[in-house]
């Protein structure tokens, strides 16, 4: 029993990041229509971002948030201008391999910079565990999960009650419509992409306080977030977060009942039963 | 014979002989290793393209997880080697057999799904085989095949030294995928999948059973992509899961009919000429600077999706375009 409760609560809290990470893709997915393979670089620069400021002020991973969150929200903007905005012109599928070229350059760009080794922040301030009733928590876990609940509550509040956040929500519906009606549908854009990697620059900087980074930890993380935004329903912010926890909990619980190498045969075959039985996904609707 | 160069004028028959007359004596004027190894790789990734480009480029359904079919081309030959000592006359159309059957029961669930779910879907099936290939005994795990032994009889088994009869046997295969492939861009078939491609409902309106078709698409386009892979595991005699069913393969055979141009017939070639130079020369000048080489392939290929989304077939067109809107202008 105790061995089940671990178990989901690590799940719980692994998939609060597959959670953020889907968000961000869903975002992208939904405004735009482009299947962004970038989001998981996106995260893996926000790690060294957040591992080079930790070692060197000292100070624990969370005081570098903002940082992470505003160096990725330009770094999209600018790859928005820069890039996105003419391959919006293009079909989808060049907008896809455009972003995989952009996360090889990524990728191989921090390879050159920074090497290839495993990095991990020594004092985030956080060590040892806490025993609450059954459950051992450990406390390098803690602060990953509030920061990834603040996300989600400030993202959802941002869409749903904000100017700008509903006329994003607009331009996803219709573009065409919400332009009629006087949104400023390149604002839109240009801004859901920013967001979209400053949510995946709050993950890294989450998952820095138990992850180690190196250049291509983004791939399993951003390939998991892909498979929670289908599940969750085309696009949709709520449903990406419900589809990342799924993912989480399977993960977990495959790794603890059958075998851990086979912990991604697992997903995938919770992912095809959904998508059998709801090929628009959990809030696909329709 | 009609059927292959009917819809061509002297001039594109002619330049099409000049590039066949090429292909066949470069072996013969270029002596060094380097490049005899990048003309093999050329072909296995043109035949790789082709397979694609009659899902993703004529169907439309844009699948991101043929590696996957990459893999088992390859695990076809060299498993049965291991185990039976089957030659790789026998294996290889084996494997394609294998190929189009797995892919006639996955599809049967995954063609309903469009667009990026499809490819999701598709990416996330490859990367599951991955693991089950890296975690089963039967497969030799990571440590991979290797299919090298100088006992084996050369013609039977496929085994050969000079690697000049590896490419002029590949090349033989190659265009017999692309007189095929031609041949059947020109019946009914394809121009269903063309159809589908264009608009589903209106197809199945016009009474195409689109399912149908689709899932022959895909178990053709699996078996030519088994063949490339049998075809890369035959010439390399080692291989592993890791380096032949990763996301990085997918989307570089996507990538291949993409740069070429995608639903064309000769697109993948020009495809894989242009992806294999890139990569192979990247590598090898900047390769000692880390991922420099990578970094220079992602940007390239950056500036030329960008800036030609039909592919590299389109550049004369494009560039008549230029021309024309500058004369125009000098008009003005």
């Amino acid at each position: 029993m105790s061995t089940l409760l671990q178990a989901l609560y690590e799940g719980l809290i692994n998939g609060t990041i597959y959670a953020l990470i889907a968000m961000g893709i869903a975002l992208v997915w939904g405004v735009m229509g482009i299947l962004s393979f970038s989001q998981g670089e996106f995260l893996m620069i926000a790690m060294f971002v957040a591992y080079f400021f930790s070692t060197a002020t000292g100070l624990p991973p969370i005081v570098a948030l903002p940082l992470c969150m505003g160096i990725l929200f330009v770094l999209g903007l600018l790859i928005y201008k820069t890039i996105i905005y003419k391959a919006l012109q293009g079909p989808t599928l060049s907008q896809r391999l455009i972003t995989f070229a952009l996360s090889l350059v990524l990728v191989n760009g921090m390879l050159m910079f920074f090497g290839g080794t495993f990095k991990t922040i020594q004092k985030t301030g956080m060590e040892g565990s806490l025993n609450v009733g059954p459950l051992v928590i450990a406390k390098n876990r803690i602060i990953p999960f509030l920061i990834a609940v603040c996300v989600f509550a400030f993202m959802l509040w941002f869409l749903n009650k904000t100017r700008q956040g509903k006329a994003i929500r607009a331009t996803s519906m219709d573009k065409t419509a919400a332009e009629h009606v006087g949104i400023n549908t390149e604002r839109s854009y240009s801004l859901a992409f920013g967001l979209s990697a400053a949510i995946a620059g709050a993950a890294g900087c989450a998952l820095s306080y138990y992850y180690y980074c190196y250049p291509s930890v983004g791939g399993n993380f951003q390939l998991f977030g892909f498979i929670a935004v289908v599940m969750g329903g085309f696009g949709s912010v709520e449903g990406a977060i419900v589809g990342g926890l799924i993912m989480g909990l399977v993960d977990s619980l495959t790794g603890v009942y059958f075998n851990t190498a086979f912990k991604y045969l697992g997903v995938c075959v919770i992912f095809m039963l959904i998508l059998q039985f709801k090929p628009k996904g959990l809030f696909g609707g329709k | 014979m009609k059927a292959i160069f009917g819809d061509m004028n002297k001039k594109q028959v002619a330049l099409l002989v000049v590039i066949l007359a090429f292909a066949l004596i470069a072996p013969q004027i270029f002596s060094s290793l380097f490049v005899r190894n990048l003309l093999i790789l050329i072909v296995i990734w043109s035949i790789l393209g082709m397979g694609w480009n009659v899902m993703g480029g004529y169907c439309g359904q844009v699948s991101n997880g043929h590696s996957m079919y990459y893999g088992l081309g390859a695990y076809s030959v060299g498993l049965t080697l291991q185990y039976f000592k089957l030659t790789p006359w026998i294996a290889i159309p084996l494997g394609m057999c294998l190929a189009a059957c797995f892919a006639w029961v996955i599809g049967k669930p995954i063609l309903r799904l469009k667009g990026h779910a499809f490819a999701i879907c598709t990416m996330a099936l490859a990367e599951c085989m991955r693991y089950i290939c890296v975690n089963l005994k039967f497969t030799n795990g990571a440590k991979g095949v290797s299919m090298f032994s100088k006992k084996l009889n050369p013609i039977v088994y496929l085994q050969f030294k000079d690697s000049r009869v590896y490419y002029y046997l590949y090349l033989a295969i190659m265009l017999i995928v692309l007189i095929i492939i031609k041949i059947l861009s020109k019946r009914k078939f394809f121009y269903y999948l063309r159809t589908i491609k264009g608009n589903e409902d209106a197809a199945a309106s016009v009474g195409i059973d689109v399912s149908k078709y689709k899932i022959r698409a895909y178990m053709l386009s699996a078996a030519i992509v088994s063949l490339g892979g049998s075809l890369y595991a035959q010439y390399m005699l080692y291989f592993d899961p890791a380096s032949m069913m990763t996301l990085n393969v997918s989307m570089m055979i996507v990538l291949v009919a993409v740069m070429g141009g995608i639903g064309t017939v000769l697109g993948p070639i020009l495809g894989a000429v242009i992806i294999e130079c890139l990569s192979e020369y990247t590598r090898s000048f900047l390769g000692k600077f880390g991922g420099l080489d990578m970094v220079l392939y992602g940007v390239l290929v950056i500036i030329i999706v960008l800036f030609l989304p039909g592919g590299l077939l389109t550049l004369p067109a494009k560039i008549r375009e230029w021309n024309d809107r500058r004369k125009a202008g000098v008009a003005k």
